[in-house]
Formats: structure tokens, sequence, C-alpha cells
């Protein structure tokens, strides 16, 4: 169990850099095979066509500008901090979204998902109608969704904690606000092949 | 057995004032301040002999330990900030 509270603390950084990259690995072909791109950490678009090897640039560009971000952060509060465990963070920490893009990608989920799209492309946000199966689905997409960003998020700040030795709740709350804005900026930038 | 490092009573820091020779029972009293080493509680003590004992290295502590190398590494940047502390309260 404790492997999922705080995976950081028990595995070295060579097992958690290998995990972080195989599961990155596996994510962009998922990403490349299902036409999805995590757009910015905390966002899935669909349609969006890309071969094996730039699904797996897009994702680098996510995983190593995070990793930056944070870096510099870290090295301003605790001169001891190294680019290898933060990017250990951002690589374990992105596999509570690839768990999400894997979820998106479920047929079950782009039906309900298409649904959604054609009903509000008919009827606009009014109205629209849809399935109990389709509402079922996308009840229980949603929750899992919310609960796997708040898990990112978690193993995001109890790995920074431990990187850069934090005792102070500020690192917190700046952290979460870094990566929401950095991701949000990526958006704009939209720097994706 | 734990050595006490605090008076149960007050929480202020004990002194040694007694030392015993289990061989021939001699005595010797006085009063002493209780070394830094000693003021750090059980576990404290084992990672710093365990630190010593890997040649100060923290890669090895990591692997003896289980845990991760900053985990360990913020361990021991603890307990130099509180060596820190207490030679500053000395």
């Amino acid at each position: 169990m404790h492997k999922f509270i705080n995976p950081f603390e028990i595995y070295s950084e060579k097992k958690l850099f290998w995990l972080g990259v195989g599961f990155g690995f596996i994510a962009a072909l998922i990403s490349s095979y299902s036409n999805l791109l995590i757009f910015g950490s905390l966002k899935v678009i669909n349609n969006y066509h890309q071969t094996w090897y730039i699904a797996i640039f897009n994702l680098t560009l996510i995983l190593v500008s995070n990793s930056l971000v944070l870096f510099v952060f870290g090295r301003l509060r605790y001169n001891k901090t190294r680019f290898i465990d933060v990017f250990n963070v951002v690589l374990i920490a992105h596999m509570a979204i690839y768990v999400l893009l894997f979820l998106t990608a479920l047929p079950v989920v782009q039906n309900a998902l298409i649904a959604i799209e054609l009903e509000i492309l008919d009827k606009g946000f009014a109205a629209p109608k849809l399935s109990k199966l389709h509402m079922f689905t996308i009840g229980i997409f949603g929750i899992l969704t919310l609960s796997l960003i708040v898990y990112f998020f978690y193993l995001l700040i109890v790995g920074m904690i431990i990187a850069m030795n934090s005792k102070s709740k500020v690192d917190v709350f700046v952290i979460i606000v870094l990566v929401s804005i950095w991701n949000t900026l990526i958006q704009f930038l939209n720097p994706f092949i | 057995m734990k050595l006490p490092i605090r008076c149960p009573s007050c929480e202020e820091k004990l002194k040694v004032s007694k030392l015993w020779c289990e061989t021939c029972e001699t005595e010797v009293l006085g009063k002493y301040s209780m070394p830094l080493f000693m003021q750090l509680s059980g576990e404290e003590q084992e990672f710093i002999l365990e630190f010593l004992l890997s040649s100060g290295s923290l890669k090895e502590m990591a692997n003896k330990m289980g845990k991760s190398y900053p985990t360990v590494r913020n361990k021991l940047d603890d307990l130099i900030e509180k060596f820190k502390n207490l030679q500053d309260e000395k």
C-alpha cells in the first residue's frame, strides 16, 4: 500500500525512473493509437492524429517542461534539490494521467463522449438528452477523472516535499499553482506537433 | 532501556551527576552535561552509527534502509539542523 501512498520514499531513483519511462512509453503508444493527446498535464483531447514517435515527443515535452518548472522552484527553496528526483516525481505523478488517458480511450467512454458531443451540437447546452447507459458511463468517468487528477496532485506534492525537503505548507500551495499555471500556459503556447 | 534526556517533571534538559563502575562499584559524582550525541533519540543515534559504518555513503545507507536517496538525505539534513540547534542551546 505504501507504494501507492508514497513511492518516492521507498523506491530508488533508478526504479522510479524506469517505471516512469516505461509507463510513459505505453501512454505515448495509447495516445497515438487512440488519437488522443495529453494536452498539458491536466487535459486529454480527442481527434489528434500523431504517429507513435510524435506522441513520444509530445509527451516528453510535457514531462520535461513540468520538471524544469518544478526543478527551478525546488532549487530556489532548497539548494540540494536534484533534477533526477524532480523528474521522477513528474514521471510517476503522470501515471495517474496515463490511467485517465487509458479510460478516455475505452470504446464505452468514447461512445458516451461522442453521444454528448452530438447532443450538444444538435440541441446546445440547454437540454441535451442522453441514454441511461451514457449518463452512467459519463458519471463514473467524471468521478474517476476527478479522483485521478487529485491523485496526480497528491503524488506531485508528496514527491516534491521529499525532493526539496520541504516542511512548509506554502510550498504545497505554490506547487499546485505552478503546475496549474504552467499547464494552462502550455495550452496557449501549443508547442505540440 | 531508553536513556531519558528531559526531566519527566519540568521538561528541562537532564545533566549527568553520577557515574558508576559495574566491576569495582566506584562511583563518580559531579555535574556533567549530556554529550550532544546522547541528546538524540535512539533512532537518530542508530542512523548516525549506520551512516558512519557506511563510510558516509548516503546511497549505501538508502539501500540498507530500503529508502530512497532523497529520504535519507533529508533525514541527515534534519539531524544536522537538530545538532546545530543543540549546539546553540549550549
